[in-house]
């Protein structure tokens, strides 16, 4: 039997009775999108990774007591384990504290050309993503970037479907305001 | 801005804000194990005997809890009695022929009783 037909919920089990591989296998399967998540969430790959230490310290932790009965998938779970870290960290943080830019992460973009002007965007979407309320970005970082689908993240954030929806409809709408308004911005102070 | 191009500045956004993890921090992971020790879950027993082995001690406690409980209770009515015979101590004694009122303890009473009755011996 290969290990990706052992799922999630299995591992935890197993993480539970102490086995140590199972608990590398689960790391390994998450361990690079959650801090992805992380670290957009927090625009801060630092704390992104302090969250994801913290994160997998809960999972080795309550393993035990992780009940299949319940039938939550570890996903989600895990998901709103990493969100509500990222959300103590935001509370700590001194309400002047600028969270520094992310440098030194990799582009996979290939096209050198287009590199500067791609990650001058990015910091703009990330500056922009900053602005919205905290729900609204965390619901966009779930969808979008994450993958979830609608019924996942709002199970993730614990919200209804609907509400899910609305952060999601209000916070593209302000991107996309934004985003319009800083570009005609440019174009007038260019022309 | 069209719906299109967000998903694209999106897209790239989420292509450039992806960060691999570290070897630190892939290693102080996989250290977690040997570090930090695993809470005890709680699971209902599932056998008969289990269930015994279970209630046994948690009844012992709480008809301990109980017994306890009533002695406590019992021995706090009568130190609340011992209070209200302390107060009795203090009450207020007319003497009524005299019109004259006492406020002291029963001893103080018993004086002024014998008081009265030797200055009826001497009349």
């Amino acid at each position: 039997m290969g290990t990706d037909a052992i799922t999630d919920e299995d591992l935890m089990l197993r993480i539970g009775e102490g086995d140590q591989t199972a608990y590398g296998m689960l790391v390994d399967r998450h361990l690079s999108l959650n801090l992805g998540y992380a670290t957009k969430l927090l625009g801060n790959s630092a704390e992104g990774e302090e969250v994801m230490q913290e994160a997998f310290i809960r999972v080795w932790k309550h393993a035990a007591k992780w009940d299949p009965a319940r039938k939550t998938k570890f996903t989600t779970w895990f998901y709103r384990v990493v969100t509500n870290l990222c959300y103590d960290v935001c509370r700590k943080r001194k309400p002047q504290e600028n969270v520094e830019i992310l440098e030194n992460i990799p582009s996979s973009d290939t096209g050198a050309e287009n590199i500067i002007a791609v990650d001058q965007r990015s910091a703009q979407i990330k500056k922009v993503l900053e602005l919205l309320p905290q729900r609204q970005s965390t619901a966009i970082m779930l969808c979008y970037f994450q993958g979830l689908s609608n019924k996942e993240a709002a199970e993730v954030m614990e919200v209804s479907l609907n509400a899910l929806e609305s952060y999601l409809v209000r916070g593209r709408r302000k991107l996309a305001e934004i985003l319009g308004a800083e570009r005609d911005q440019l174009l007038k102070e260019i022309g | 801005m069209n719906e299109n191009k967000l998903n694209d500045y999106l897209d790239e956004y989420a292509k450039t804000y992806s960060p691999e993890p570290s070897r630190a921090l892939v290693d102080s992971i996989m250290a977690i194990p040997r570090t930090v020790e695993q809470d005890q879950g709680f699971h209902l027993p599932t056998k008969l005997s289990d269930w015994f082995l279970f209630l046994v001690p948690r009844l012992s406690g709480l008809t301990a809890a109980c017994v306890l409980g009533l002695y406590m209770g019992s021995a706090g009515s009568s130190a609340l009695a011992e209070d209200e015979i302390a107060e009795m101590d203090f009450l207020t004694y007319e003497v009524a022929e005299d019109g004259i009122n006492l406020e002291e303890n029963v001893d103080t009473l018993l004086d002024v009783e014998e008081f009265i009755f030797v200055e009826e011996d001497v009349q």
